[in-house]
């Protein structure tokens, strides 16, 4: 191999310095530029080849920041994402799904039939929301995704929870009856779930690619992957109602846990970067699962669970409980980033100008 | 849309490669050599720097590219280092024009300035 090919293979490799969409745009051309300069100079001295890489090694560290710094910016640009101002409305339909369980907590005070009619209601408001949204953008508005996330939980998880090799699996741990084998079987079915929802969004997102009639959607999960997170988001909901069921004492809990959610989805949706978008998503995630976790450790020794607390110590049960959120927490916080995959796809040139013959 | 003043000052480079271009279209290593002609040696980009600038010039639409499909085996088709891909040109806009007529306005306005001032002390 000659030493000008063998320069051009370094080159080619320290072009992988730059930026993805840069190096897709412009590799190649630079490539056979340096390629082009340095035959050039071949056919000069010696030293004119070294003052060709001399010149391309002085240039390369600014070039490589600037170009990273320009994609950086290009992503916070307004209008590369959905820089739209969130409606007062669409960020309150948002913000029902985890207020929802607010308000039911703290109005055990008033009888009953309250709690229906105020579900029922804020049910309607978001149901009027969403169908206004949908027609005025003629897509599925972003605020409307955690809702998207709940609705898919609740079938997947009967479906896995009870699915014949789950269940043989449970009864095995339950028969092994050590403290182990609990803790496994948490981290084996908090898995199973959230691989599961994964897998359903993976394959709605390929037909979504496949499928002509729905390429606006997969255009729109490529420019911003977080919608999928956000979708993903609103499942915690559902955690927070099945882990807290049938516990007493954990309105407290409950209120600081969804505050929190609201908090992460209100500073998501006013948020217009992916890099913010996404901690917004898991600061909110993270301090609800945390906030139950702790809860769970204080209200256990409260519960009046005589026939459970005969088979597991009390103590036993609220690090169990505890560390089981801290599980759930763990798949969750993998299951928050698993769309940033799809950023690792490569994206289609950006369209020259014009083509002509020359 | 971006305005002619946000531009001005150019930095040399850029000032060149637009100038470069005002001649018609260029390739990437044309432009190079270009740049190096009409700075007498005193500007050699290197290939990372002549392409960031121009993804920045792209970018703020001062130029455009060209996707030239050359046909025959022509000369340019053996200098053409990549056979089968076409050639990209790069070309002013108008809005490329009018910064580059800008900066030359603003250069010619203080060179004037100098000339004035710097004749006035000797004379």
């Amino acid at each position: 191999m000659s030493v000008t090919r063998s320069l051009g293979v370094l080159y080619r490799l320290l072009l992988h310095l730059y930026p993805r969409r840069f190096r897709d745009e412009f590799a190649w051309e630079m490539e056979a530029v340096f390629e082009h300069a340095l035959a050039d100079a071949s056919g000069a001295r010696l030293w004119a080849v070294f003052a060709v890489i001399w010149r391309e090694l002085r240039g390369l560290p600014r070039a490589v920041i600037v170009a990273h710094l320009r994609e950086r910016r290009r992503v916070m640009e307004p209008g590369s994402m959905s820089a739209r101002p969130v409606p007062w409305w669409a960020m309150l339909a948002a913000l029902s799904l985890f207020a929802l369980p607010v308000l039911t907590a703290s109005l055990t005070i008033f009888p009953r039939p309250v709690e229906p009619f105020l579900f029922l209601s804020l049910l309607g408001f978001v149901f009027l929301a969403f169908a206004v949204d949908a027609v005025k953008t003629k897509r599925a508005p972003r605020w409307s995704l955690p809702y998207a996330g709940l609705l898919l939980i609740v079938p997947v998880s009967f479906l896995v929870r009870g699915s014949g090799p789950m269940a043989r699996l449970h009864g095995q741990v339950v028969r092994a009856g050590d403290e182990l084998s609990r803790y496994t079987w948490q981290a084996i079915g908090a898995g199973a779930l959230w691989l599961s929802l994964l897998a359903i969004l993976g394959l709605a997102v390929l037909l979504c690619a496949a499928l002509p009639p729905f390429r606006p959607v997969w255009r729109a999960i490529r420019r911003d992957w977080t919608g999928l997170s956000f979708l993903l988001y609103g499942t915690v909901v559902f955690v927070y109602f099945v882990d807290l069921n049938e516990y007493q004492h954990e309105g407290p809990y409950v209120v600081a846990g969804m505050l929190s959610l609201a908090l992460g989805a209100w500073t998501y949706l006013r948020s217009k970067t992916t890099r913010h978008r996404i901690l917004a998503l898991l600061s909110g995630m993270t301090l609800a699962m945390w906030i139950i976790a702790i809860g769970k450790w204080i209200i256990v020794p409260r519960q009046n669970w005589p026939v459970w607390f005969s088979w597991h110590a009390p103590e036993n049960e609220r690090w169990f409980e505890s560390l089981g959120e801290m599980i759930v927490w763990v798949w969750m916080v993998v299951a928050l980033l698993a769309p940033a995959l799809l950023s690792l796809l490569p994206r289609a040139q950006r369209p020259a100008s014009s083509t002509r013959l020359a | 849309m971006t305005q002619v003043s946000e531009w001005l000052p150019l930095r040399e480079p850029t000032f060149f490669i637009l100038l470069g271009l005002a001649r018609g279209e260029k390739h990437g290593y044309a432009i190079m050599k270009d740049v190096d002609e009409l700075s007498r040696g005193r500007v050699r980009l290197s290939t990372s720097t002549l392409y960031e600038a121009l993804a920045r010039l792209l970018d703020r639409g001062l130029i455009e590219r060209l996707d030239v499909i050359e046909a025959g085996v022509g000369k340019r088709q053996a200098t053409q280092p990549r056979p089968g891909r076409p050639r990209k040109f790069y070309r002013l806009t108008r809005m490329g024009w009018r910064v580059l007529e800008a900066e030359t306005d603003r250069l010619q306005a203080l060179v004037f300035t100098a000339r004035r001032r710097l004749g006035g002390q000797t004379s």
